[in-house]
């Protein structure tokens, strides 16, 4: 099965399911069928058994005719009796199928986007809808209620023919009076829908105020001290309600329409009884085939009423989850790589020319025309206020983003000509928002490197260039130890302490370019400066960038970037830029204040 | 980890109890109308056997006029039903969703309530989804076994007067189909409800190396990691986990609901035999045969429809009780206690442990700190500086030792009168998706101060409000989620001290509250923060050594335990472990 980008509709869906489970869902549809053909079915029966036992009860037929009835009756209920069983476990396995094999793929599709869609609160809310709520289960559901849908079908199609023989109008007329009512209750769910389900601002508000606020964890510390809850809560009560309200008045409007149009339906079978009454005053039909018929048409009434709408406007419901399907296919992905031809290249120089840059959807240009080049076995600093642009710089290095204007030049080619992975390859960084993944140790540092994911002295050997092997030790399973709170046994760590395991992870691959991006925030001074100590090392026969705006860091460096407002407004070693006087110099001395002894 | 839950009649009493106490009027209204349904549902089908039985009369008496009353009768009745089954749905929806908000605020003040330290645990975390799963289902459960008892009861009563007019033996017939269908939905439910239980905790895990790979918090790393292959990989693994024990638990209730189906199956096929030859027979007419035979298809579609109903309102019923474990999960307790200033907070022989964990974090800490003294804390990560003010605040208990407020002894004291005059700035402070007064105000959301004073606070912190997109209002919104304007990290930190400055108080603790700010700003946030907390007292943790060095008092943690403690002049000349680090951290200055 292949996920290709077009329209997804309800029956693009069930396609997928099959070609995803083909035998099970088969197997579930020709059963399902059979199933809805059989109450049709069993009506004829049952009227050509009444009329027998009646025959039989005046005299004129034989008790063979009888037996031979209930034996086709009694198979036919063995049948509805046990089909069902099998249905469930047959859809279980859809379930699983599911689960196993089309979410992996739409997982792995995902991560194959382009890194915006992450960022751009449309898409990404898009994202949470598709993958999380109301999630991939509803495929699942979709496929349930499809085959629901061609059940109720067969089996309205199956009181069609039943009674087709006694006047082949009756039925058409019935469902024609049902079509207006059709019509209301898809627009009544699509109103609903669009006004006040989840995708509302409303609700996504009092979500919002629920799960995070008021009951996110971390928010627990400040929850407690500064005691809002009965605040929000109230917001949030107020929030629900209103969306309560909307509702039942979209409700109420279509209730009333609804009603109206189910009396015509109802009138429609009345006059329909009368006629067949008719029929049976004048000897056209029997009595076992005028009970059977006018239950037939109470039960169409039932199926016109209540459940066609009902299935309407689940569908329509589902209807909406498919057009998120659609839209979340439709996403570009980033081209990968197709052979692996010059994966050993190494970075040798990175040019940034005239770079213009603001993230996609907003106003505000993050970088005004920056220009710089950088070298193989150089250390850089990048060094600013806070909000200047430098943090977006290692985006824009990875190719997480297109540049507006200019171009980034790695080894003299455009960045763009890279297969992405390659890029990512040539890269080695520690996030400033680094990852904090729940998984044991070894692999936490490990994942730096793929390929060496489970060499045991290279993982310690960063481990202890980082500084956090003592701290590894310490735990109760060693490198096995899960970090964090998902796994069990799972031991958390504090936050300088994730810091130097994300550093760990960067140290795991050789000859890349290494990017540190406020490498120190979260490390006591001690660590701090022993890193700092260790720099040469980490850095040895690498090109490094260090972001920070602690300026002490500035001392490892070969060349210094200063940003300001979007723009390199300085360059060069400290001594320069100390007799520049510029802002560098001026961040300089209030950081040194604080260590002047006076 | 082993939940108890509470039994399902329990759950079910207290669901319908709550429902009733919280919105008495929807309940008894919701009654009125699932009565009224019933009986017309109970006429429907009467008047169509009423119809039968009078056709297949006339039909060997030729009588007309009757059955065409009959019809229209039969008509206005079903629409009269189609009505009030309208009525119902509508009323249902709202009764619903209003029970819903009702839940749901209990819940979050609930999480108000509870101790800070349950959040540390990985348990609750657990609860609490699976309350919210349960508040669904409570709701669910309650609604649907009001409107299945009042349905049912009426429903199988008519059923079985009609039947054993006609013929007693019909009934064991009627119990004989019963019994084995409600016994397979009761394994059912139960056998599911502990699968929900065990696989509970595969799906967190699988949920989160789904998050992993695609959300946003981890999406740019994992990507450029090239890691995405290990982490598919785990995700696979754990739903296959789940997977497999789903199979097993489907697999067991569908063979042993197949055995039970063959008995309910001949007993259909008995209760069928039964007529044909009491109609052959003739101890029936044929009219009682047709519409017995009817009511017979009528009952096991209805019963099916009841167990069922009741089947998932078992299933749901031990969800819903999910919730009142939650509800229900131990509170602080303690006195009431009115504080009007913090004179001094002391701290005498302090441990603490975090639950479920045996290494002390703290190990007999005794410390005072009295009013208007401004205190540093330092030392290494982990050393448990973090916790310290926690217990400081009052946030956390102390496993052992006592802390003292004013002299007065705590430990019988609720929280709410501990932090009344306590503010702060967390290191994991909350970037709320608010508007931006909201995002300051709701640090003490008791006192209405006016724009100025919201103003005041956030120059103090260093927040430019008059910033283009902001442009001086305090009703705009912030963060991404609803289309706010998105600050940046240093922006959101700054934002955080003017929350922690605008609660009043005289006790502040700032845990690393600079952090993400650019060192020009971090001095001048300090020098103005300095200037209006002359009279109050305050606790700065922090890793940035020389940003306390005013600080009347510095202490330095390690290991849980208080090493050093004095000025900055006092610590320098003791050349211990303060000192080394502040030499440390000054090398990369001089130049």
């Amino acid at each position: 099965m292949q996920l290709n980008k077009k329209k997804y509709g309800l029956i693009d869906v069930l396609t997928m399911c099959i070609k995803n489970n083909p035998l099970e869902c088969i197997l579930v549809l020709v059963l399902t069928i059979i199933g809805a053909v059989l109450p049709s079915t069993l009506i004829h029966l049952n009227s050509n058994f009444i009329d027998s036992a009646l025959n039989y009860a005046t005299g004129i037929g034989n008790y063979k005719d009888v037996g031979e009835n209930i034996v086709k009756i009694i198979a036919a209920l063995a049948y509805m009796h046990f089909y069902t069983i099998w249905v469930q476990v047959l859809n279980e396995r859809v379930y699983i199928g599911l689960k196993s094999k089309f979410n992996p793929m739409m997982i792995e599709k995902c991560i194959r986007l382009r890194y915006e869609y992450i960022e751009n609160t449309e898409t990404c809310n898009l994202l949470n809808r598709v993958l999380d709520f109301p999630g991939l289960g509803t495929v699942h559901n979709i496929y349930v209620h499809i085959c629901s849908g061609i059940s109720l079908i067969t089996y309205f199609v199956g009181l069609i023919f039943s009674v087709w023989d006694i006047s082949w109008y009756l039925v058409p007329v019935v469902f024609i009076s049902a079509v207006p009512l059709f019509f209301t209750t898809y627009f009544m769910s699509k109103d609903i829908y669009d006004n006040v389900r989840w995708n509302s601002e409303l609700a996504r508000k009092s979500n919002y105020l629920e799960f995070d606020v008021l009951r996110g964890r971390d928010k627990a510390a400040e929850r407690t001290l500064f005691g809002y809850t009965s605040y929000f809560n109230n917001k949030f009560e107020s929030y629900f309600l209103k969306a309560v309200k909307l509702e039942t008045k979209i409700r109420k409007k279509w209730l009333i329409i609804n009603k109206a149009l189910t009396l015509i339906v109802i009138t429609t079978c009345i006059y329909i009884a009368f006629i067949l009454l008719n029929y049976l005053k004048n000897d056209v039909i029997t009595l076992g085939v005028f009970i059977a018929v006018i239950s037939v048409v109470f039960q169409i009434e039932s199926v016109l009423t209540t459940q066609i709408p009902a299935l309407i406007s689940v569908l329509s419901e589902d209807c909406e989850y498919t057009k998120d399907l659609s839209q979340f296919m439709e996403l570009d992905q980033e081209e990968t790589k197709q052979e692996k031809g010059s994966a050993e290249e190494s970075v040798q120089t990175i040019e940034f020319k005239n770079v213009y840059f603001r993230y996609p959807g907003t106003e505000n240009m993050i970088l005004k025309g920056v220009s710089f080049k950088l070298e193989r076995g150089m250390h850089y600093a990048i060094v600013g206020r806070n909000g200047s642009g430098k943090s977006t710089l290692t985006k824009l290095l990875l190719g997480l983003y297109n540049v507006d204007q200019g171009e980034i030049l790695i080894n003299g080619r455009n960045i763009n000509e890279y297969p992405k992975e390659e890029i990512y390859s040539l890269f080695s960084i520690v996030y400033q928002d680094y990852a904090q993944y729940a998984i044991p140790a070894k692999d936490n540092i490990g994942i730096g490197n793929m390929n060496e994911l489970n060499d045991l002295d290279k993982i310690n050997h960063a481990a202890r260039l980082a500084g956090i092997n003592d701290v590894i030790e310490q735990l109760p399973m060693g490198l096995n130890t899960p970090l964090g709170k998902v796994l069990e046994d799972g031991v958390d760590i504090s936050g300088g302490q994730w810091q130097r395991v994300a550093l760990a992870r960067s140290l795991m691959r050789k000859n890349t370019v290494r990017i540190l991006d406020e490498p120190t925030s979260a490390l006591d001074p001690v660590e701090e400066s022993r890193l700092y100590k260790k720099y040469s090392e980490i850095s040895k026969d690498n090109t490094t960038i260090f972001i920070s705006h602690r300026l002490g860091s500035t001392k490892l460096a070969d060349k210094i970037f200063v940003f300001d407002g979007g723009k390199l407004i300085e360059q060069g070693n400290h001594n320069e830029l100390m007799n520049d006087g510029g802002l560098y110099k001026e961040m300089f001395n209030t950081q040194k204040e604080w260590y002047d002894e006076s | 980890m082993k939940v108890k839950s509470l039994p399902f009649y329990k759950v079910i009493y207290r669901t319908i109890h709550y429902g009733y106490q919280k919105l008495p009027v929807h309940f008894w209204i919701y009654i009125i109308i699932c009565v009224t349904l019933v009986c017309f549902n109970f006429l429907s089908i009467k008047v169509l056997q009423e119809l039968v039985d009078a056709v297949s009369y006339v039909f060997l008496n030729n009588e007309w006029d009757e059955v065409n009353s009959l019809i229209i009768m039969a008509g206005i009745i079903f629409a009269l039903f189609r009505i009030v089954s309208g009525i119902k749905e509508y009323f249902n929806n709202t009764y619903f969703m209003t029970f819903m908000s009702k839940i749901l605020k209990d819940m979050n003040a609930k999480a108000g309530r509870l101790n800070l330290i349950e959040f540390e645990s990985l348990e609750l975390f657990d609860k609490i989804n699976m309350a919210i799963g349960g508040v669904n289902y409570a709701i669910r459960s309650s609604i649907d076994l009001i409107n299945g008892v009042i349905y049912y009861t009426v429903f199988f009563l008519c059923i079985a007067v009609y039947f054993y007019t006609i013929k007693p033996e019909l009934l064991v017939l009627g119990v004989l189909i019963f019994f084995p269908q409600l016994l397979s939905q009761y394994i059912k439910g139960s056998k599911m409800y502990k699968l929900q239980e065990k696989i509970v905790t595969y799906e967190r895990q699988s949920d989160y190396y789904r998050k992993c790979l695609v959300d946003k918090t981890y999406f740019k790393e994992t990507k450029t990691l090239n890691a995405s292959k290990y982490f598919l990989g785990c995700y696979q693994n754990k739903v296959n986990q789940v997977n497999s024990e789903r199979w097993n638990v489907i697999l067991k209730t569908s063979a042993i609901s197949g055995i039970l189906t063959i008995v309910t199956y001949l007993g259909y096929i008995l209760a069928f035999v039964l007529l044909t030859y009491y109609l052959l027979e003739g101890s029936i007419s044929i009219g009682h045969f047709a519409s017995i035979y009817y009511s017979l298809t009528k009952l096991m579609d209805t019963m099916k429809e009841m167990v069922e109903l009741f089947g998932t309102i078992y299933q749901n019923a031990s969800l819903a009780g999910k919730l009142y474990d939650f509800l229900e999960l131990p509170e602080e307790m303690g006195m009431e206690k009115k504080i009007d200033t913090v004179q001094s907070i002391k701290l005498e022989n302090v441990s603490f442990h975090y639950p479920y964990t045996e290494k002390n974090v703290l190990n007999n800490i005794s410390l005072e700190i009295k009013k208007g003294t401004h205190v540093a804390l330092v030392g290494l990560n982990g050393s448990g500086k973090t916790t310290l003010v926690k217990i400081l605040m009052g946030l956390f208990k102390p496993s052992q030792g006592k802390v003292y407020m004013n002299n007065e002894d705590v430990s019988e004291w609720n929280t709410n009168s501990y932090i009344r005059k306590i503010s702060a700035v967390f290191q994991n402070y909350g970037k709320y998706n608010l508007t931006l007064r909201e995002n300051i105000m709701l640090s003490d959301v008791n006192i209405n101060e006016d724009d100025n004073y919201i103003q005041s606070k956030m120059e103090v912190a260093g927040f430019d409000y008059c910033k283009e997109n902001i442009g001086g209002q305090l009703d705009v919104m912030l963060g991404r989620s609803f289309n706010g304007i998105d600050l940046s990290g240093g922006e959101w930190q700054r934002l955080a001290i003017a929350r922690g400055i605008y609660r009043k108080g005289d006790f502040i603790v700032l845990d690393e509250p600079t952090a993400a700010i650019d060192p020009i700003e971090e001095a001048n946030v300090y020098k103005r923060f300095e200037e209006i907390s002359k009279d109050k007292t305050v606790v700065v943790v922090t890793h940035r050594l020389g940003s306390v060095k005013t600080a009347d008092r510095i202490i330095v943690l390690k290991d849980g335990k208080i090493i050093e403690d004095g000025s900055h002049e006092e610590l320098l000349k003791l050349k211990g472990a303060y000192a080394s680090m502040y030499l440390a951290q000054a090398e990369w200055y001089k130049r």
